[in-house]
C-alpha cells in the first residue's frame, strides 16, 4: 500500500541535507527549523527570491536548495 | 557638500561598512565619528537559535543610516539579483550594492555578470550602487543601463594601496561627470581618500581602512577630514601644476635688482 504522506524527499537547507515527507509546504519547513514568524529574514530556492508571503504556498520538491539568509556586517 | 541621491539630501560623503569592527561598540562609535550618513550590511545564512540577525539589526537601525546592502559573495548575475531581492525585503530599501565576483586571487568584479544583474536589477526598480574595477567602458555600459552610483576599486579590496590607477579613475570622472561616482575598495589612509576626492569623485566607501585600524574611531575621523578636505579642493578647483617655478611675490620692484 503506498501513502503519499510517507514518501520522502530531499532537500538542502543552507547547504545541509534533510529529508522530508513529500508534501511539504517551505512555510512548515521553516517553523521545523525554528525561524518565528517575525524574525527578520529572506529565502531563496534553487537561487531564486521567494517572497515571504509565498511561503504557505510553496510546496518543497525533491532536490531544492533552499537558502535562509539574515542581516549581518558587510562591506 | 550637501547632495542629493534618490530623491533624499546628504551632508556627508562618507559611505562606511559596518564589517571586521573589533566590537559592535567600536562599530557603533566609528560610524558616529565618521559622520557617515549611508552604511553598507550584508546578507548570510544564520542558524535560527541565534536569534537570526534580529540583534545585529537592531544595532545598525540605531546608527540612523540609509541601509546599502550587499550582494558580496555572488558570483553569478543570478546569485545577485536572487540577494538584492532578499535584501530588499530584509531591509526594505531598493538601495543594492551590486557585487559579483569574478576571480579568487583579488576578489575582482566579473563585469559580464555585473552588467547581467545591474540590467536586471535597474528594470525591477533597485537603486543600483555598482562595484566595478576602474575600467572606463564598463563605467560607460553601467551609466546607460541608468545604475545610481558607480562605484570604481582604488585598488583590490582590503589592500591598502591606494589609487593604482589614477589616469583610470580621472578618465572616468571626465567621461561622466554627471554619473555619481563613489571610490570603493583599495584605500588605505585618508589621503588616498583626499586624492580621489580632489579628482571630483562624489564620495568614498571605506570599511576595512577604519574597521581594522588600531583605533578605528580616531580613524573614521580622519578619513572624514581628507574627504572633506579632498571635496573643498575640488569644488574650489586648484591651479594647474607646472614643470617650472613662478614666484608669488611680484618681480617688479624687487630690492637691490640691477639691469646686466
Amino acid at each position: 500500500m503506498s501513502c503519499q504522506q510517507c514518501a520522502t524527499i530531499v532537500v538542502s537547507f543552507n547547504g545541509e541535507s534533510f529529508a522530508i515527507h513529500q508534501g511539504m509546504m517551505l512555510a512548515d519547513f521553516l517553523q521545523g527549523r525554528g525561524y518565528a514568524a517575525d524574525q527578520r529574514m529572506a529565502c531563496a530556492i534553487n537561487t531564486q527570491f521567494v517572497p515571504k508571503g509565498q511561503y504557505v504556498s510553496r510546496e518543497l520538491q525533491n532536490g531544492d536548495r533552499i537558502d535562509v539568509v539574515a542581516p549581518v556586517q558587510g562591506g | 557638500m550637501s547632495y542629493v541621491l534618490d530623491g533624499k539630501t546628504f551632508n556627508s560623503r562618507f559611505f562606511i561598512g559596518s564589517s571586521l569592527y573589533p566590537s559592535p561598540q567600536h562599530l557603533q562609535d566609528s560610524v558616529k565619528a565618521s559622520g557617515a550618513q549611508v552604511i553598507t550590511v550584508g546578507l548570510r545564512r544564520l542558524n535560527p537559535q541565534a536569534g537570526g540577525g534580529n540583534a545585529y539589526w537592531s544595532m545598525i537601525q540605531d546608527t540612523g543610516c540609509q541601509l546599502l546592502p550587499n550582494t558580496a559573495g555572488c558570483y553569478t548575475a543570478q546569485e545577485a539579483i536572487a540577494t538584492a531581492q532578499m535584501a530588499r525585503e530584509i531591509f526594505g530599501t531598493d538601495w543594492i550594492k551590486l557585487e559579483t565576483l569574478g576571480d579568487d586571487y583579488n576578489l575582482q568584479p566579473n563585469p559580464f555578470e555585473l552588467l547581467k544583474a545591474a540590467e536586471v536589477l535597474v528594470k525591477e526598480g533597485f537603486k543600483v550602487f555598482a562595484y566595478t574595477t576602474d575600467d572606463l567602458v564598463l563605467a560607460l555600459k553601467l551609466y546607460d543601463l541608468g545604475v545610481t552610483a558607480i562605484m570604481p576599486w582604488a585598488a583590490p579590496i582590503g589592500t591598502a594601496l591606494g589609487p593604482i590607477n589614477l589616469y583610470a579613475l580621472e578618465a572616468i570622472r571626465v567621461r561622466l561627470p554627471d554619473a555619481f561616482l563613489v571610490v570603493d575598495a583599495g584605500l588605505g589612509v585618508p589621503s588616498h581618500a583626499a586624492k580621489v576626492m580632489e579628482l571630483g569623485y562624489d564620495a568614498c566607501l571605506l570599511n576595512s581602512a577604519v574597521a581594522q585600524a588600531a583605533d578605528p574611531v580616531k580613524m573614521a575621523k580622519a578619513f572624514a577630514s581628507a574627504i572633506e578636505a579632498g571635496r573643498w579642493c575640488y569644488e574650489a578647483g586648484p591651479i594647474p601644476s607646472r614643470p617650472t617655478a613662478q614666484a608669488s611675490t611680484p618681480t617688479l620692484g624687487t630690492p637691490f635688482w640691477h639691469q646686466a
